[in-house]
């Protein structure tokens, strides 16, 4: 248990410190986005459609170490009056009847999703944009099986609690 | 004709139906959206309220360039659209849309419906599991909005321009930076210079959505969208699933849609051009010079789309058959306008 | 059995509340009661599996690929980058020594940083989260109150949505086919207004406030060094993003990435970063964005699931029950509009009643009060005053959740729905006298004309 809490934790960790690169990338792909075309008369369609790219990819590998690292919004008015067992049950709850089963619909029809746009090939419907949409599209149910890897985190952390 | 098409050979025994058609357009929109609404209500008059379709506004249910997977999974059960916006997945059917100096309304429509045209349509969404009726058309587009007089073909290199689908090859071939801005960022992107120029759609769309006020130059004609499809998609299972008569009561709303987007189309512009003239919008014709560019561009863009795709080359050279044993009967029949 | 039925999205909103303040995270109570309606729509066959298809598409195409969402990681970062290298520290004490005569100066200059930043951009989880990164450290430190400084940030984070450029508005003009220079133009005034209004309560509230402190006393020595190092850097930076706006140099959205970029340079040229520092910048970003967009991938699942059982058509035909004189129906369908605001993002309710008022509208004869012609986008400015409040009402006030993700630990969500409640208040009056008024609005379009 206590080694595939670790493992887990491993991956969602190394996936978020690619969210530092994807984040800089996008940064530095709007700067020579707006340098080029003011300056250098580039056309911009790819760089524009980089820039979604890296900003998708950014925010769905990074949703399930934001759960991890305990960052996502939580209405805290009754919480702080629970009992830390309440609370506790409450997280495991939340976690096996809301998190897991919405992480689990959304990877399977993500699958497809995904699958979709790579049998047809599909490119950009502007056209100087990128192709290969099925790339940025096998973020979404990555993204979700990282999120629901943090779910399965969080638990193996609060059962831990419960014996320890 | 082709109008009633028995999806087998057995009929289906009636049964109400409802519904969901997700849009890509705002009904607020003439044309683009009112003829959508118009199917909506006439559907359920005609069908004496045994077919329902229930519209939602773009986003509302699906995002504008999702619907086609959507309908194609059987997650929607249809969809308001233009067979242009699916350039990035089935790039013939770009062929069914609009195309660069392409044939006006009667002869588009004549190629589609006797011409061999919806057959190869039918045929390809048929394969992504989707039957798609064309349900809508609408009068020729302007050209586009210019903040800057366009004087020679010089001035277009570098200029920067919202622009979609087939017209935004033939307009990088002549130089311009063209960009495909969502819907929301156009307006403030010319308002503030990061775009020089964008096309819309015809003059009583765009004279509505106010342009005017940001972009002087107002260009004709529109040579990349002379005459332009809309489509109704439904998912191929529950096309199936209709009866006979909820097919025919479908293809001949459509079909009623297709005059009325004419008569509506052709009837409404000249009020909104004056409007435009009244708030001191400059209109221009592109010079020869410049509509026999384009159209030299355009050649070559398209011959590169045929090769790269077979549907493509099939719908392409079915229309320049049909067009080229149409011109016989078009030069004969027809009053020449520079007479 | 059949009208249950109908009513089944109603009951979708008291099992949110109840799970909403169990405490487990909002994003995951939205996408979860969203797939448990789904289901429970499957079993009454008004749902099909299939549909669920659509909660990747909503992702795919309202969020990943919206290319104006790029703005909130950009301005996060851009914000975290002032926090954690002190310069925002340094801008709003010198802003604070500057206005030390006024009451309440430094909550004075978080509006006027809030009204300049909303000229940047309208997308509320970027301007919110990177003036509640910059102001809470600052406004605790002087004492100001925990729900005074939450309502105070709240509330100028989401001017940005009125005042334009505002994407919010380029929506509504789509929707209701106005021009949107119009929209803009007609916008402004009722945004500087509430600005203002914010100001003056914040000078009523602070007047004879002793506890706060208005100088660090440290820093009052010479007023020169204070304007040079602290002001001047930052304010040219902001100055940066916004010149690059209106020069036309680049979109809003791309002015988010030039802004990240300056702060990042201006940390370099000060000297106040090291790599262990920039990771721990990128990480906050990071999780930062991932608080954000749970809650904008949580939200869509949920108002599809709303939609997609019949909701729209409650909201519709309970509309249509109303009848009455014009100014019956305006205020109906304000109440309407702040009701949804309570549980709903502006997007989705801008789908929802838009449409559906646009035709009520347009036939309505208001005497003289408005011209005909006006009506559309008078209205629309009301219905956009309105949406902005509901970035702040409790207890779905999306503002209210991104300012807790980024708030020191000090601060609970009952001092952020307690600290807006003034300023809810303020923003309801401003929109009685835009209604009253409509002058407030339709002047300035009208000069310009
Ligand atoms: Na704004
Ligand atoms: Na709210």
């Amino acid at each position: 248990m206590v080694i595939l809490k670790r493992i887990v934790d491993y991956i969602l960790k190394y996936t978020a410190y690619i969210g530092r690169f994807f984040l800089i990338a996008l940064m530095l792909t709007i700067i020579i986005d707006v340098v080029g075309r003011r300056f250098m008369n580039t056309s911009s369609v790819a760089l524009q459609e980089l820039e979604w790219h890296f900003h998708g990819a950014l925010f769905l590998l990074c949703l399930g170490f934001t759960y991890m690292e305990d960052a996502h919004v939580r209405v805290d008015l009754f919480r702080e009056k629970f009992t830390d067992k309440t609370n506790r049950l409450i997280e495991i709850f939340g976690c096996l009847f809301f998190l897991i089963p919405y992480c689990t619909v959304v990877i399977y029809f993500g699958i497809e999703f995904t699958l979709k746009s790579y049998l047809a090939n599909e490119v950009s419907s502007a056209a100087e944009g990128l192709s290969h949409r099925w790339i940025i599209k096998s973020f979404l149910p990555l993204g979700f099986l990282l999120l629901g890897l943090s779910a399965v985190s969080v638990l193996l952390n609060k059962s831990e609690d419960e014996n320890g | 004709s082709n109008d009633v098409a028995p999806s087998t050979d057995e009929d289906i025994p009636n049964k109400p139906v409802n519904l969901k058609m997700a849009s890509t357009y705002p009904s607020s929109l003439v044309i683009l959206g009112t003829l959508a609404k118009r199917f909506e209500s006439q559907i359920e008059i005609i069908s004496g309220g045994d077919i329902k379709f229930r519209f939602f506004e773009p986003g509302a249910l699906s995002p504008p360039l999702e619907t086609f997977d959507a309908v194609s999974y059987g997650a929607l059960d249809s969809a308001w659209s233009s067979p242009g916006f699916w350039s990035g997945k089935v790039p013939a059917l770009q062929t069914f849309a609009a195309i660069p100096f392409g044939p006006d309304s009667a002869e588009y429509m004549a190629w589609y419906y006797s011409g061999g045209g919806q057959e190869i349509f039918e045929d390809i969404y048929h394969r992504h599991n989707i039957h798609s009726i064309i349900c809508g058309i609408s009068p020729p587009e302007a050209s586009g909005w210019f903040k800057e007089e366009i004087k020679t073909l010089e001035d277009l290199k570098g200029i920067r321009m919202r622009f979609f689908g087939l017209g935004a090859r033939v307009m990088t071939k002549m130089g311009v930076s063209t960009q495909l801005l969502a819907t929301g960022d156009i307006f403030p992107a010319l308002e503030l210079g990061a775009i020089d120029a964008t096309e819309f759609s015809v003059p009583a769309v765009d004279q509505k959505l106010g342009f005017d006020r940001i972009a002087k130059h107002y260009y004709f004609p529109g040579w990349h969208q002379q005459s332009t499809f809309f489509e109704l998609m439904i998912n191929l299972e529950k096309w199936n699933e209709l009866s006979r008569m909820q097919q025919a009561q479908i293809n001949s709303t459509c079909g009623d849609n297709m005059r009325y987007g004419i008569a509506e189309g052709e009837a409404l512009q000249a009020e909104a051009i004056n409007l435009l003239k009244e708030s001191g919008t400059i209109f221009h014709v592109w010079p020869d010079e410049f509509l026999n560019a384009f159209e030299t561009a355009w050649h070559e863009v398209a011959e590169e789309e045929a090769a790269k795709d077979p549907d493509f080359k099939r719908s392409w050279q079915s229309l320049q058959e049909f067009r080229q044993s149409y011109k016989t009967w078009k030069d004969l029949g027809y009053i020449k306008t520079d007479r | 059995m059949a009208n249950l039925i109908e009513l089944l999205p109603l009951l979708m909103f008291p099992v949110l509340g109840f799970f909403l303040f169990s405490g487990y995270p909002v994003a995951f109570v939205l996408g979860g009661v969203g797939l448990f309606f789904g289901l429970v729509g499957m079993e009454l066959d008004i749902f099909n599996f299939k549909e669920f298809f659509l909660i990747n598409s909503r992702i795919f195409g309202g969020v990943v690929e919206n290319i104006v969402l790029i703005a909130i990681p950009m301005f996060v970062f851009m914000g975290l980058i002032l926090e954690r290298s002190g310069i925002a520290k340094e801008l709003l004490q010198s802003l604070q020594i500057m206005t030390r005569r006024a009451p309440g100066g430094l909550a004075m200059s978080v509006t006027l940083l809030g009204t300049i930043m909303a000229a940047t951009t309208g997308i509320i989880g970027a301007s919110v989260v990177m003036i509640s990164l910059m102001a809470y450290p600052a406004m605790l430190a002087a004492n100001y109150d925990k729900k005074f400084t939450s309502g105070t940030i709240a509330a100028a984070g989401t001017l940005g949505i009125l005042i334009p450029p505002s994407i919010m508005l380029v929506i509504m003009g789509d929707l209701l086919s106005i021009s949107v220079t119009d929209l803009f133009m007609t916008a402004l005034v009722p945004g500087l207004m509430l600005a203002v209004f914010y100001m003056i309560y914040i000078v009523f509230k602070n007047y004879n406030n002793k506890a706060v402190i208005t100088v660090p006393t440290d820093l009052e020595t010479d007023l020169s060094i204070v304007i040079f190092q602290g002001f001047l850097p930052a304010i040219l930076l902001i100055m940066m993003v916004l010149g690059s706006i209106f020069a036309g140099l680049t979109t809003p959205t791309e002015a988010a990435g030039i802004g990240a970029f300056g702060a990042l340079v201006l940390t370099v040229l000060k000297k106040k970063i090291t790599w262990n520092k920039l990771w721990e910048m990128c990480d906050g970003t990071i999780k930062t964005s991932g608080m954000i967009f749970g809650i904008f991938v949580g939200a869509t699942a949920f108002s599809y699931v709303f939609r997609s059982l019949g909701g729209d058509d409650l909201i519709i035909n309970f509309m249509n029950g109303f009848s009455g004189g014009p100014w019956v129906i305006i205020t109906v369908l304000m109440v309407i509009t702040f009701l949804l605001g309570f549980f709903f993002d502006w997007i989705e309710i801008t789908l929802i009643i838009l449409p559906i008022f646009a035709p009520i509208l347009n036939g309505l004869d208001l005497g003289g009060h408005v011209e005909t012609a006006q009506i559309l986008p008078w209205f629309a400015v009301l219905v956009a005053i309105n949406l902005q409040t509901s970035f702040l009402t409790p207890p779905f006030g999306f503002a209210l959740f991104y300012m807790k993700g980024v708030a020191p630990k000090s601060i609970k969500m009952n001092d952020i729905y307690k600290g807006v409640i003034p300023y809810i208040i303020i923003q309801i009056s401003g929109l009685i006298l835009v209604m009253i008024f409509p002058a407030i609005a339709l002047w300035l379009p009208r000069i310009l004309d």
